[in-house]
Order: C-alpha cells, then structure tokens, then sequence
C-alpha cells in the first residue's frame, strides 16, 4: 500500500466504502461535508447509492429505510445536524435497524461556530434522544484511525443491529495525515445476523441470539414483518406490557455491553503513571505531547485514551485508573466525559476536569502550565 | 367474502380505529386492491408515519414499516432506491404528511421516486385528541381552536401536483369503488403518485363541529342530488349550526398525470423495473 | 526530535493551499511525517487564506499549533496577524514589496511576486518561488523532490514553470542566506 496524505473525511468516506457502504443519505453541513462530498463521487463507481436529502431527519430516515432493505448505510453530520437527528436514532436503537452516523464536532450550542473544532457532543451522542437508551459511540484521534474506525462502526452496527456514532472534531476532520490504507479482508467484515426460523405467522423478527441481537430478515426476502417505533413484543407487534417493555429495554442494554472490550483504549506510558491524562480525539494526541515531555522532567504521567465513550464499561475504567493519583479529564467541552471518570473512578483517585472552549484545541504547552500549577498545590497527594 | 382479508393480520386485531372512522374503509379498500394485484406480497413494504392512519400498515401481513411523525417518505425513498425492485406504499395521514412531514413530502414529489403515497385526509389530528391540522377548514372548531380556526387550510393535490408529483388523485371515503379504482391507477403509475382520500374523524372532528355521527359524515361527503362521478366530484359544502361552511368544495378523481424519468430510472439503479413486485 | 511548524499565510487566490500541498507531499515523499491543516469555511474564500503544516522525523502527536517555527507572509495583514507570534527561534519569510518593514534578523524580505512577474512572466508563480525559499531553510527536503512534487500538483500546463518558480525561489533563498543583502537578490529587477 502507497502512503499518502488525505484528510480526515476522506478518510471517512473511503472507511465506508472499504466497510461495504452501499447507501448515503445526507445533507450539507460544515464541517462535515466532505464526506457526503467524497462518497457523491465514490458511490456511484462501487454500485451504491447516494442521495442528498431535504434536512438531517430525512437524511437519517432514508439511511434507515436503505438499511432495512439490506443496505449498509450511513450519513455524516455536525452538531446541529445531530440534533435533528436525534428522533432516528432513538428510532433505529429501539427498531434496531443498523447504520453508522459521523458527527464531525463543531463549536456550540447552536449555530455556534461551524468552522472551529469541539468535543461538545459526548453527552448528546449518549442522551440526545429522548427516553432511555443503548449507545455506542467511537472516537478516533488521528487519520488512519479513522479509516479503521469507521469499519469497526460498521461492523458493530451490523452485528448488533444497532446505531454507532463516530465522533471526531474538525480538527481531525480537515487535517491530512499520512495513511497507509490497508482494505479489510472480507472475513474482517461482521454481517447482520440472519433469521434462523423460516417465514410464517409464526416468525418472530425480534426474537434475539446470543447476542442478545433481534435477528430481522431483509425486506423483501419473504418474511412478513411488522417494524415500530412503539414499543414492541418479539412478534414486532406494539405493546404496553411493562414487563415486555422492560425486558426489551434491558435486552437493549446488554447487547452493547461486549463494545468497549472489542475496542480497546490505548494506554500510553500508563503502568507506572502516577498522573494520568484521560483525554480522546485530538485532545489526546495533544495529551501524549504532554505525557512525554512531563516524562522528560521526572513526572511519572501517562495518557488513558478511550477509543469508546459509549457504552462505558465501569470496570475497564477504574481497573486502568487504578494505579493513578491524579486524573485531569481535558476534553474541549465543559466536562462531558470527566463526569463518567469520577463516577467510575477508584476511590482513591482524584479526578479533576479540564475543558477548553473557544474552539480551539489545547495546546502542549496548556496541558504542561496546568500539570505544573497542580502540582505546585500539591494536587498529585491526596 | 373479503378477497383482501387473507392479507390482515388477525393476531393485530382488535384495531384501534374507532367506531364510524372513516379509515377502516380506506383499508378495506387499499387490501382488496393489494390482493388484486399481487400474488404475494414479499416485494411488497407498507411505510407510514405516526398517527390513527399510519397505524393501518400494521394490520397488513406484508413488509410493514411504522416509522416517526412525518418521517415516512424519507424511510420509503431510501428503501425503494436500495431495493428498487420492491413497491413502495406510504400511509400517511394529513397532520403526518403536511404539517410535520410536509417538507418531506414535498421534495419525495419533485424527486420523482417510484412511490406510491396515500394520504389519509380526515382535517384533523385524531389520534392526539382532535386538534387543528393544516387541512382543517376555515372557521372549523377543534381542540385547539376553540373560536374557530383562523388559517386557510392546505390542498393536498395542488400541493403536491406543484411539488412535481407525476400522479396526483382524490378520493373518498364515501366512494370504495372510485377509491379502488383511484389506488389501482396510482400503482400503475411509474413515479411518484398521490392520493389524497378524504375520510372522517367522527370522534373528534364530528363531534366538535356538530356534524353528526360516522354515517352522517359519510354521506356529507357526496351531494345527494348529484350523480358521482369520477374526475367531476366534489366534496360538498357543509355548514356547522352557526352557517359556517365547514367543508368546502374540492376537486375528485385523477387531477394530474405526467410523464417524467423516476429518480431509480435517472440514476440507472439495477434491478428496477416497472410493474408488478 | 526535528520538527517545524510552518504558516503559508496571505490573501485568498494566492495558491498557498496548493503550496502547502505541494510541501507536505514533498515531506512525504522524503519518508518525513507530516501533518496539514487548512483555514476553512468563509475564511478560506476572499479574503485571508492560511495553511499550517507540520513536519517532523517522528510521528506528530499534535498537529495544530499557535505559533509557528517558520512563516511566510504574503500580505501585510497576515504579517500583523502571525509576524508577532513567531515561535523562538523561528524564521519568516515575507514578500519584499508586499509587506511593509519588517526588520527583523531571523526575516527574510524576497521580492517573490515581482520575481513571478518579471521573470517567469506568471504572477501566480509566487506561490512557488515562497515554497523554494521556504525549503532552504527547512534543510530536510532536496530541491529535486520539492520540484517532483510541485510538477505534480501543478495545475494543467503549469507544471514546467512550477519547477522552475521552486528551483528559482531555492536560489533566491540560497543568496539571502549567503548574506547578500535585501534587494540584490533580484535577478533582472
């Protein structure tokens, strides 16, 4: 394989396509759009289909509608297209229809400032839609990762019949980077688990694996079955039985339980680490700067980064963080994720939580003026 | 007996359409043009959004997709240019397809997909209780508004004609025969096709506008002195106690039909083709 | 560790997108690391345009910086904006007849877009005459890859005079580092 120098959306795009993407629907937006950009001209040449909709509820409702006639299927957003976006993807969690949705993060709340980076959007990736539900969504921190990561979001999406968000900032959406872009093999391709019963009055679309993963056929391929929003019985047929509704729920979360071991965080320098980073996206890649040159003079720092944010797995979390004194969370929004490492923390770590707004990425330098101010107050003893 | 009722789903029943609804005509109507035309319906997907007409799919045993408030279309498009070799029916209902879902449905018209949209047209919000919708007439009295509503109300058909529906049609609730034929012609159609059908919501509308029961609302919809006809048939007017004109005088029948390349056919999608799925 | 930190920075329509491009493929091509990041949106059309890209021998951990190692300026605004946050130690490149004073010991003033003119008879070259200049300071990347990879990314029928708008700017630099004296370095001006 040939290096060369592509962005992040790029990198996106052609991800999808060596994933096996067969559907986009989309609508512009920046900092997101050269991934509807790149697949218009992508997908047309690899059999597939794109289609640019009418607004990010559309867009969304399309993909969903691809994906239940077979389609692996995607769209790519920012945050005010997210938001839109938030009914499906309740809709595609509880009807458990697989797709993959990019948010590429920009400054907000609302308009906010399109064209400067941010990682406002971890909680609205995890509770955006209204009611309880499961989550998973990734977090890239560099170019080729996300190549890789959006064929890991596909193959999550399809074995556990599920929506996966790929969240990255703009930042890494529009700097270009050296690849080496190696296409999965065919057997590193997860497929949707197929109906094991045969069609008929007694089929039960939404009777789960092992995997707790409700097994529904394609449209189209003789099985008669009945897709909702409401909630439903394995039948697929409404129901408001609370036990049902429970169990249903319950199913849901489990299903995505297995996410957070089948993508491992990195750890860097983290063994013998007393201060440790947690940080993700570009942030991170700010953070390992900091890890080394605080190495360099004698501070035993380290960095935790999460390549998942949602589902979190608690015992992964504290089990990483265990050894560490002090836990400084930076992340460019106003402590999204540095809640979920105190709530999960061992008790004898301290977590402080480190935002930047302003859309601008921390620099080295910020990250080593706090570790120095810190420990000047003596914050690495408890 | 029902040519169509093989098609139900009895384990669906009791539905939840209330007594003198008009919709449960529509149904009727809509399996025994399915059972009609198709042998199975393994290539054939029911898409609706969310209200008492979207409910319908459901009780259907083919393909069924019950998908968000007005978000119909767009789950169709993207299943119809991924499956072109399926037929794509969309249920949808007035306050599902105009007010929430309008925009959707107005650029699925231009877009010029192979789908089939039937808009269950009753001018209110039935399964919220009965409140003002963009098809509710001028002056007309619901839930929420209580002195009558101030705002002009949507025509479905020109709408949608406007928007570049290919096939557009009214039909009532009243007339199953014409309805029938109405339907049958829509799927014949290659692109997009529109039926607005005018049904009742007597709990809710009828009662609120003291137009009397299912039956009476059912009649109000021909003019009894006047022979029923397609493509010359008007929704009569009909005034509340007041002399409102609760209803006025709409067009019936096939109101557009135009020839245009289907957004399958221009982006040369293998595996479509016209007719029967 | 080597690495730099570089700011094309001017007016829209002056190619330094292109010139970033034409650098970072270059530093890869000489097996470097490389990372680019672009202004965007609204900035990036009409008025200021600014390219960042970074170059190191080992993998960048941080691809966005605030101030930057070496700086070219074609404008004068982008000067005021970046000439004061040159890093320590840095060195800026500024057109000559562009931007106003600037008498700083690490800041070479070339006359880069009268060169364009004059010599190579195509304004738009200036662009790359900066990128020649800019790669003798770099000092990592020879002139022949800088040229490859200029003919490369040219624009149709702009691959000849790229190369030699590079070489030219290579040369120019070359003669400003050798202590000739601002203004002398001018070929036929």
């Amino acid at each position: 394989m040939a290096a060369e120098l592509i962005s992040g959306n790029e990198a996106c795009a052609r991800g999808a396509i060596a994933a096996g993407l067969t559907f986009f629907a989309g609508y512009p937006i920046s900092p997101s759009s050269e991934i509807a950009e790149a697949l218009a001209r992508l997908l047309p040449a690899n059999q597939g289909v794109f289609i640019q909709m009418e607004d990010e509820m559309s867009s969304l409702g399309a993909v969903l509608g691809a994906s239940l006639g077979g389609a692996k299927a995607m769209t790519a957003t920012s945050g005010p297209g997210f938001t839109l976006m938030q009914e499906h993807l309740g809709y595609a969690g509880l009807a458990e229809i697989p797709c993959v949705v990019v948010d590429v993060m920009r400054v907000g709340p609302s308009t906010g400032v399109p064209t400067a980076p941010s990682q406002g959007d971890v909680m609205q990736a995890r509770w955006g839609s209204h009611g309880d539900r499961a989550t998973v969504a990734l977090v890239p921190a560099s170019v080729p990762e996300i190549y890789q990561m959006t064929i890991t979001a596909f193959n999550i999406a399809e074995r556990l019949r599920t929506p996966v968000v790929l969240l990255y900032d703009e930042v890494l959406a529009h700097m270009r980077e050296r690849v080496e872009l190696q296409p999965p093999a065919e057997s590193a391709l997860w497929e949707r688990p197929r109906a094991s019963a045969e069609p008929g009055p007694r089929f039960q679309p939404y009777a789960a694996n092992r995997e707790l993963t409700a097994q529904l056929p394609n449209f189209g391929e003789g099985y008669h079955f009945h897709v909702t929003g409401l909630m439903h019985d394995e039948r697929g047929y409404p129901t408001t039985d609370p036990e049902t509704v429970r169990r249903l729920m319950a199913r849901l979360d489990g299903k995505v339980e297995p996410v957070p071991g089948w993508v491992p965080p990195e750890r860097y320098r983290l063994d013998d680490a007393d201060w440790v980073f947690v940080a993700y996206g570009i942030t991170a890649r700010v953070a390992r700067e900091a890890v080394d040159r605080l190495r360099e003079s004698g501070v035993a720092a380290g960095l935790y980064r999460p390549r998942v944010l949602w589902p979190v797995a608690p015992g992964q979390l504290s089990e990483q963080l265990g050894r560490a004194r002090t836990v400084v969370v930076a992340e460019m929004n106003q402590g999204q994720w540095a809640d979920v490492v105190a709530r999960y923390r061992p008790a004898t770590v301290r977590v402080l939580s480190q935002g930047k707004l302003g859309g601008e990425p921390f620099t080295t330098e910020e990250l080593l003026g706090l570790a120095q101010e810190l420990t000047a107050k003596g914050a690495t003893v408890l | 007996m029902n040519p169509g009722k093989a098609l139900l789903r009895p384990d669906m029943m009791p539905h939840i359409l209330c007594p003198g609804c008009g919709h449960g005509i529509v149904l009727n109507v809509l399996i025994r043009v399915l059972a009609r035309r198709y042998a199975s319906l393994d290539k054939v997907a029911l898409v609706a959004g969310i209200g008492c007409s979207s409910r319908i799919v459901g009780y259907i045993d083919a393909n069924t997709l019950h998908t968000t408030h007005g978000r119909a279309l767009s789950f169709a498009t993207g299943l119809k240019l991924a499956r072109p070799d399926m037929t794509v029916i969309v249920v949808t209902g007035d306050g599902d397809g105009l007010g929430i879902g309008g925009n959707h449905l107005i650029h699925a018209a231009r877009r010029n997909v192979d789908l089939t949209c039937i808009l269950f047209n009753n001018e209110t919000y039935g399964m919220t209780g009965g409140q003002l919708a963009p098809t509710t007439v001028t002056q007309a009295y619901t839930t929420t508004s209580p002195y009558g509503n101030r705002e002009r109300a949507f025509d479905a058909a020109l709408l949608a004609t406007a928007a570049g529906a290919t096939f557009v049609a009214r039909g009532q609730a009243f007339r199953p025969d014409l309805l029938d034929d109405l339907l049958d012609q829509a799927l014949d159609h290659r692109g997009f096709s529109f039926v607005d059908v005018m049904t009742d919501c007597t709990e809710y509308f009828g009662r609120k506008n003291a137009l009397g029961g299912g039956s009476d609302l059912l009649f109000s919809q021909s003019r009894s002195d006047v022979e029923v006809t397609r493509d010359l048939n008007e929704w009569p007017q009909l005034q509340d106690p007041h002399g409102f004109a609760i209803r006025e005088t709409l067009a019936m029948g096939v109101l557009h039909e135009s020839d245009r390349p289907t957004l399958e056919a221009v982006m040369g999608l293998s595996g479509y083709r016209r007719g029967e799925g | 560790m080597w690495k730099q930190e570089i700011r094309l920075a001017g007016s829209g329509g002056q190619g330094l997108g292109l010139a970033a491009m034409v650098l970072a493929e270059a530093a890869l091509a000489n097996r470097l690391y490389v990372t680019t990041l672009q202004s965007y949106g609204p900035e990036a059309r009409g008025g200021a345009s600014r390219s960042d890209v970074t170059i190191s021998d080992q993998d960048i951990a941080n691809p966005w910086f605030s101030d930057p190692s070496l700086l070219l300026a074609l404008s004068q605004q982008a000067w005021a904006k970046f000439g004061s946050r040159l890093a320590n130690g840095g060195q800026a490149i500024v057109d000559l007849d562009l931007v106003g004073e600037s008498d700083r010991p690490a800041v070479f003033a070339l006359p880069l877009v009268r060169i364009a003119q004059t010599e190579l008879r195509e304004k738009l070259a200036a662009n790359m005459i900066a990128l020649g200049a800019l790669g003798v300071l770099l000092g990592r990347i020879p002139l022949d890859i800088l040229q490859a990879s200029a003919a490369q990314k040219a624009p149709k029928g702009f691959s000849r005079i790229n190369q030699e708008a590079v070489a030219r700017g290579w040369q120019l630099m070359a003669e400003a580092k050798g202590g000739v004296t601002r203004g002398r370095g001018v070929g036929g001006a």
